[in-house]
């Protein structure tokens, strides 16, 4: 009976000087203590329909690239005169927002080859050069605008691209880049 | 005796308490740092990757001159390189943390300079030629070097467009963390760092 009563006080005390050791300690600690005995279920949540919030333009790709163009003597073959501009490129997705409900499936099923091809974001003039008989005019209006006609130099430079076996390789890469965006909105399977 | 119990209870209180607490605020954010790294990890095999190609033409052009015409015949040599190179970053150069700050969860990613990744190709493109025999020749009537003059040019240009694509590298990465952050809930928090710092 007495040890009973020994281990009963022994206990109280116990517990004291946890509730003022906790106390003493900022209640913060107690909580975290109180925490760690309260019953815990589990739950887990599948988000199928995740969307991007923004609209990002992504670019994927950069390109210095020449535009040449040839005059030519009447036979068609002996050239004249040279004309070389150089361009920068920059190249990408304008709004990957309207892309992700068409391609986001696609993406998720890690299919780069589905994805659409870049586009020309902008192409910026950097200096130009006529050689022979080719006049400077006529070398300058492949970066003539007009309010009705679009710069020929645009349509060069994907032309060119195109020619120099660059642009399979942009496009590749920059179809790589977007599913690697898109894929972050695929609901994959809880990692465990 | 009964005292020098006492105190080695609390002692012993006071440990356990201080034990408890040491795991708790981390252990929450463990589940969600590791499916993010694991998605990254999954999709990436670097981070960002920005490919800059780079055309540089060579233009050589030489009109010959007699007495009896002023203009004789003109002979063009027109060469055509491309170089490409990519920027991003090894995927173990980026330190990517979910941490707890004044009750938001952030997505706290340290990234070091971008770097070229990769080697640099570089392929001639065919292009058209007066003549196939005539010889380039240079500002001062000798054979030019022309293999020479284009790898100085592209290695110029490369150079003078590198920081704009690092610039462009590093909004790549902005946007993918960027979007990491809003797909699982958190705030971003990106630091570039620079070369010394780390």
């Amino acid at each position: 009976m007495k040890q009973f009563k020994f281990i009963v006080i022994i206990g109280v005390i116990v517990a004291i000087f946890v509730v003022i050791g906790n106390i003493y300690l900022r209640s913060a600690y107690f909580t975290a203590l109180w925490d760690r005995f309260i019953p815990k279920g589990e739950q887990s949540i599948s988000i199928q329909a995740l969307q991007p919030k923004r609209a990002d333009k992504l670019f994927t790709a950069f390109a210095y690239i020449p535009i040449i163009d040839y005059k030519k003597e009447n036979d068609g073959k002996t050239i004249k005169g040279v004309c070389s501009r150089e361009y920068t490129v920059d190249i990408g997705y304008n709004d990957t927002l309207k892309l992700f409900d068409q391609y986001h499936e696609a993406a998720c099923k890690n299919d780069f080859q589905a994805m659409p091809n870049p586009a020309l974001l902008g192409s910026d003039f950097v200096e130009a050069e006529e050689k022979g008989d080719y006049s400077k005019t006529d070398c300058d209006s492949f970066d003539t605008k007009t309010s009705t006609t679009r710069k020929k130099s645009d349509i060069e430079i994907l032309t060119k691209l195109g020619e120099d076996g660059q642009w399979n390789k942009i496009a590749e890469n920059s179809k790589k880049i977007l599913t690697r965006y898109l894929r972050i909105y695929c609901s994959e399977p809880s990692l465990k | 005796m009964k005292w020098i119990n006492i105190f080695a209870l609390l002692n012993v209180s006071v440990l356990f308490v201080l034990g408890c607490q040491f795991q708790t605020p981390d252990t929450q954010e463990k589940p969600i740092e590791q499916e993010i790294l694991a998605k990254i990890r999954q999709d990436n095999t670097e981070i960002a990757n920005l490919e800059a190609s780079y055309s540089i033409n060579y233009v050589n052009f030489y009109q010959s001159k007699n007495l009896i015409r002023m203009n004789g015949k003109k002979y063009f040599y027109i060469r055509n390189d491309v170089a490409t190179v990519f920027y991003g970053y090894p995927l173990k150069d980026a330190d990517i943390k979910v941490v707890t700050e004044n009750n938001q969860r952030l997505l706290r990613v340290k990234l070091s300079q971008p770097k070229q990744v990769g080697g640099m190709s570089r392929y001639i493109v065919p292009n058209e030629n007066n003549d196939p025999n005539y010889v380039p020749l240079d500002e001062k009537g000798e054979k030019a070097d022309v293999e020479k003059y284009i790898k100085e040019r592209l290695d110029k240009t490369i150079k003078m467009y590198e920081e704009k694509r690092i610039e462009s590298t590093r909004e790549m990465s902005q946007i993918y963390f960027q979007n990491i952050a809003d797909r699982f809930g958190l705030k971003l928090q990106l630091e570039f760092i620079s070369a010394g710092e780390k």
